[in-house]
């Protein structure tokens, strides 16, 4: 049985009016790395923001570590945040910005800021101040930050936002091994969809405040297995058969040649017949597993 | 808390503010001590309203202590705004404390830092000044430090509402603004009041002499120890007020505004 680390129930806030969180319930057991998913808007940051103590919630409750109130006050320290762009004293250089959060933290052990900014392949600024930082070093800075205290979850909003593909490579290997090695749990959004299928091994999808799907990447796999490739040199009458004459519609079109269609019990060969005989040219037909991203656009657009 | 003081300590004496304000009060107080005059910079108000021949220049300079109005807009910026403008209020939110606690702790930081510089410039100013112009020319220390005292909770109250406005206002240039253009404002809303018969005599009562401005000369001149009791209740009841009612809407308010 796995241990829990963090769970929501029926989170809900309300800004102006407006639900950025609609009932809102999760379960993050240890050693998750956690994938937040959803537009712009969706309430991502709103939920880490509530769950990092940045904001509080209009109704619901949530517990981390099993705890709630003035107990989980105390044990904030167990829990590393990176909440939307990362943000330090700009005329100071890293280190004497993790210096003073180490201070601030009652952080002994001052090696630990060269730890995490080895980690994070951060070593090099010397005196470079924040301001002279570029984005990507500001946000790896920000993720150092956030695993200063050696926590026991990491709650990270955009994390790879701005970073150059291959410190997102090295970056990915840090987090495998904190969660492998020091069983740090992860919490990530990231709208990078494919970076974040290489991490994390449970995914949450919110659209307008609510949760649409919570599943593990085992049930993804599976669920997006089920695709079948159409190419064609005419897409809209291949679509337009497809809906009329073989009842097809649950479908995407990928590109100008390329249809997916996500429907399941539906016959290659029988396609391949009906839009030859009426004049559209098939390229190809074949199965294929639908991407993170053709995943969230179906869910999105079936909400 | 007391880490968060450690820490704010260490980013204090790395910050040019800190400088600037310490370099600010030595040319004032240099200006002074060099030219033997008092007021060499007045914020709007009248250096020699309630001091005759009796007071020696000393003691005038002390009652030009509403120029530290102007000053402490530095413990203010680096103490507190800073946080704001940088958004790193978020990381301390985030990890080491309450909204309560940071509130108290950023009010109590900012406290102590500007009655340091309060006593440190007006200390300094009186020791050195003694040393170049003999005792004769001095007050002496008792009196002098007796005032400083007096004027004290009236520094407090003020400071106060700076914390007030520094955690309601966010933005460091929009509060530099409203900080500087104010005692302007108080000055001419008085100069109205002074020119309308109907309230010349209320504004010639209390507005002048209560006027923050005019207050810390009013508290060097006077030598009523009821009214300074009454400065002090006065100001203690506005520096409480900012503090609960600082508390409550910064609790009522998103730490990173939407």
């Amino acid at each position: 049985m796995h241990e829990t680390i963090l769970t929501a129930n029926n989170l809900t806030k309300k800004y102006n009016g407006m639900t950025a969180l609609d009932n809102v319930n999760i379960t993050v057991y240890k050693g998750d790395i956690f994938g937040l998913i959803g537009r712009n808007g969706a309430g991502k940051t709103t939920l880490l923001k509530i769950l990092s103590g940045l904001s509080s919630s209009t109704s619901g409750e949530y517990s981390v570590f099993s705890k709630t109130g003035d107990d989980l006050r105390k044990q904030r320290r167990r829990i590393g945040c990176l909440i939307e762009e990362p943000a330090f004293f700009r005329n100071m250089t890293a280190k004497q910005n993790l210096r003073y959060y180490c201070i601030q933290k009652g952080i002994t052990d001052l090696s630990q800021i060269d730890r995490v900014l080895e980690t994070i392949a951060l070593t090099d600024t010397g005196k470079k101040k924040f301001k002279e930082f570029s984005m990507g070093m500001k946000q790896r800075l920000g993720i150092a930050f956030a695993m200063l205290d050696n926590p026991d979850l990491v709650i990270l909003d955009e994390p790879i936002n701005g970073i150059d593909p291959i410190a997102v490579s090295e970056l990915r290997d840090t987090f495998f091994r904190l969660n492998r090695e020091k069983e740090v749990t992860l919490m990530i959004s990231s709208h990078i969809l494919s970076e974040l299928y290489a991490i994390a091994n449970r995914f949450l999808i919110i659209d307008k405040g609510k949760v649409i799907k919570d599943i593990t990447k085992d049930e993804l796999d599976a669920e997006c297995s089920l695709c079948t490739v159409l190419r064609t040199d005419d897409v809209n009458r291949a679509v337009t058969l497809l809906e009329d004459k073989l009842g097809i519609t649950e479908y995407q079109v990928s590109d100008r040649e390329e249809v997916k269609i996500t429907q399941t019990g539906i016959d290659p060969i029988r396609i391949t017949k009906t839009l030859v005989e009426n004049g559209v040219g098939v390229g190809a037909i074949f199965e294929s597993g639908l991407s993170l991203e053709d995943y969230f656009k179906k869910l999105i657009s079936s909400n | 808390m007391l880490n968060m003081a450690k820490a704010d300590l260490y980013r204090l004496v790395r910050s040019k503010g800190t400088y600037i304000c310490l370099a600010v009060m030595f040319v004032l107080y240099a200006s002074a001590i060099f030219t033997d005059s008092f007021a060499v910079i007045s914020a709007g108000y009248d250096p020699s309203r309630y001091f005759d021949e009796t007071f020696k220049t000393d003691m005038r300079m002390i009652g030009c202590n509403a120029n530290y109005y102007f000053l402490m807009i530095f413990p203010v910026s680096i103490i507190l705004l800073t946080d704001f403008s940088n958004g790193t209020i978020k990381n301390t939110l985030s990890s080491v404390t309450t909204k309560t606690k940071y509130y108290v702790f950023k009010f109590i930081a900012v406290q102590i830092v500007s009655i340091f510089y309060f006593f440190l410039g007006n200390t300094a100013y009186y020791l050195v000044r003694r040393l170049v112009y003999g005792s004769d020319k001095a007050t002496p220390a008792a009196e002098v430090f007796s005032v400083l005292l007096w004027q004290l909770p009236t520094f407090i109250a003020v400071i106060s509402v700076f914390v007030l406005m520094a955690f309601l206002i966010r933005k460091p240039a929009i509060f530099n603004t409203i900080i500087i253009l104010v005692p302007s404002v108080c000055t001419i809303t008085i100069g109205i009041f002074l020119e309308i018969k109907k309230t010349r005599g209320f504004a010639e009562r209390y507005l002048v002499n209560y006027d923050f401005t005019n207050l810390y000369q009013y508290i060097a001149a006077s030598r009523s120890t009821s009214f300074h009791l009454m400065v002090a209740l006065i100001s203690i009841i506005i520096a409480a007020a900012a503090f609960i009612a600082g508390i409550k809407l910064f609790n009522c308010t998103e730490t990173i505004k939407e």
